[in-house]
Parts: structure tokens; sequence; C-alpha cells
């Protein structure tokens, strides 16, 4: 599997459990992810702390699931950046629009 | 000396990472510090990325075609080379090669969170792509209403290259030419 979903309290928890978060799965993701945010919360956590590489693809996927979390009063949250996946938030400048946290208690206790 | 590699590869996106992991082994090939070589190969990693992407799924790659990836080792810049099945830009209604009218003019290409992709006519046959950033003070709000989840793929490879070109030669066809200064070839 490329990414798991559970529930931590009120907040829906999606692990990324690739090296690589890319174009081969982000549609899936993406309908899945906005599935879940329709039936199980509109408060998400990303965890990334298994990626190594992030591709636009799988990007855009989170900006999706943003623009959802947040027309319906939610947020989505990301955890976890390794330095090659941090640049490339900062070179996206999508690092201004997630909130980005260390670990997932942080990230959940934020809402 | 220059030296000219060429990746040879299906248009599938199985093959995605075959073409990624060439950014290590051609970013070896140049005099580089250790942060440097991390740096440049995970940027041209992400171009590889995107450009393979664009070409395999935003242009019509005729059946059972290969895609060859033209890689140009020179001195001190490393040249990367897609082909594009497609018909090129259209620019003010025209295809290239471009009407003398419209060398030297600028357009909009695409907008992305934080700014705009523009591509300049350099000459009949070539567009220069180039990125134009927005206020570096737009609120959260504001890029929030900007961000989509499309087009980032080209800002990518133009933030990340020295230059990025849409070329059409008669005997190449099109191709997206991009273009690191590096270190010197080892």
């Amino acid at each position: 599997m490329n990414y798991a979903f559970e529930m931590n309290k009120d907040v829906l928890i999606a692990r990324i459990q690739n090296k690589r978060a890319t174009v081969e799965f982000a549609g899936k993701f993406k309908e899945d992810l906005l599935k879940q945010i329709d039936e199980k919360s509109d408060k998400v956590v990303v965890d990334l702390s298994q990626c190594e590489f992030v591709d636009s693809s799988f990007l855009g996927a989170l900006v999706a699931g943003l623009k959802k979390t947040t027309m319906k009063g939610g947020d989505l949250k990301i955890v976890g950046l390794q330095a090659p996946v941090k640049a490339m938030f900062e070179l996206t400048r999508l690092y201004r629009i997630f909130d980005i946290f260390d670990n997932d208690e942080e990230a959940v206790n934020s809402f | 000396m220059n030296r000219k590699i060429v990746l040879s590869v299906p248009s599938d996106i199985n093959y995605l990472a075959t073409v990624e992991s060439f950014a290590e082994l051609l970013i070896k090939r140049y005099d580089l510090s250790e942060d440097e070589r991390s740096i440049f190969s995970r940027r041209l990693r992400a171009t590889l990325n995107e450009a393979f992407v664009n070409v395999i799924r935003h242009t019509p790659v005729p059946e059972n075609a290969l895609v060859e990836v033209e890689f140009e080792l020179n001195e001190s810049e490393l040249i990367v080379r897609f082909p594009d099945w497609g018909r090129g830009l259209k620019i003010e209604g025209f295809y290239p090669p471009f009407p003398e009218e419209l060398i030297g003019t600028d357009h909009l290409f695409l907008k992305t969170i934080d700014g705009e992709v523009h591509v300049h006519v350099e000459s009949a046959q070539s567009l220069k792509l180039w990125f134009k950033e927005f206020n570096k003070n737009l609120t959260p709000e504001k890029l929030l209403e900007n961000v989509s989840e499309g087009g980032m793929g080209l800002s990518i490879i133009v933030k990340t290259m020295d230059e990025a070109r849409f070329i059409w030669d008669e005997q190449k066809g099109h191709y997206l030419e991009i273009k690191k200064n590096l270190g010197s070839l080892k």
C-alpha cells in the first residue's frame, strides 16, 4: 500500500507509506482523501515522514485536500518533512499555506 | 570534451523513477561540493520527473514510440532535451514557426500560487520560459485563493533550472530544452 488512513480523536490521519509520493498514485490518493474528508472528518493531518521525494502531482492532491477541508471549515496539516520534501514545499511556496509540524501529536493538538 | 547520452524509455509512467534516477548519475560527472551535488541532483530529479510526466501525459506520443531524452554534458553546463509530439505552444493564434511580429514579445503562460510562468518569443523557433514572482507579502488567504492543483510542474522546471525553452526544429520537431549551469565536467 502507498498510503493508509486512520482516525486520532476526531482528526483524520493520512500516512504516506512510500518513499516516493508521485504521479503514480497521486490521482487515487486524491480521490480517496476527498472521500475520507467527506465521510470522516474535515480536520486532516498528512504524514509525509516516510517520503524522500514528492512531485507536483502529489502536491496538487494535497492542495485539493486543503481546499476541500477549508471550504468545510476545517484544515489540512502536514507532518514530518524530510529535507528534500521540505525543499519542494519551499520551492513551490506551499509552505505558506500549509501548517507544518514535526509530529502527529503537535498537529492533532493544533486543531 | 562534450559528451552526449541518450536515454530511450517507453512512454510509460512505470519508467518515471528510471528517468529520475539519471539525475544523481549525471550530477556526479561534475566537480561540485557535496552540498552542491545534493542540491543540484535533487533539483534535477524534480525537473526530470515533471518533464517526463509532461511528455507522456500531455503530448500525443505515438503508440509504441520511445521517449528519447537527450543529455548533453558540456564543460560547465548540463543540457537536457525532452521530445514533444504536440504542435508546440499557440501564441496569438500561431504555432511555431512564429511570424516576425511576435518575435521579442512576452506572453503569460500560466499562474501559480506565487507568480506567473511567461514565455518570451526569442525567435521563430524558440520560446524562452521565465518566472515572474508576485509580491512576496501576499497573505496566506490570498495565496490559498491563488493556488490551484495544476500548473506547478512547469513552474518547478523554470525555477530549478537556469534556462528552459520550447524549441521547434525542422529536423528534430518540437522539444523542451533545459539548461543548468554546473561546475567543471570531470
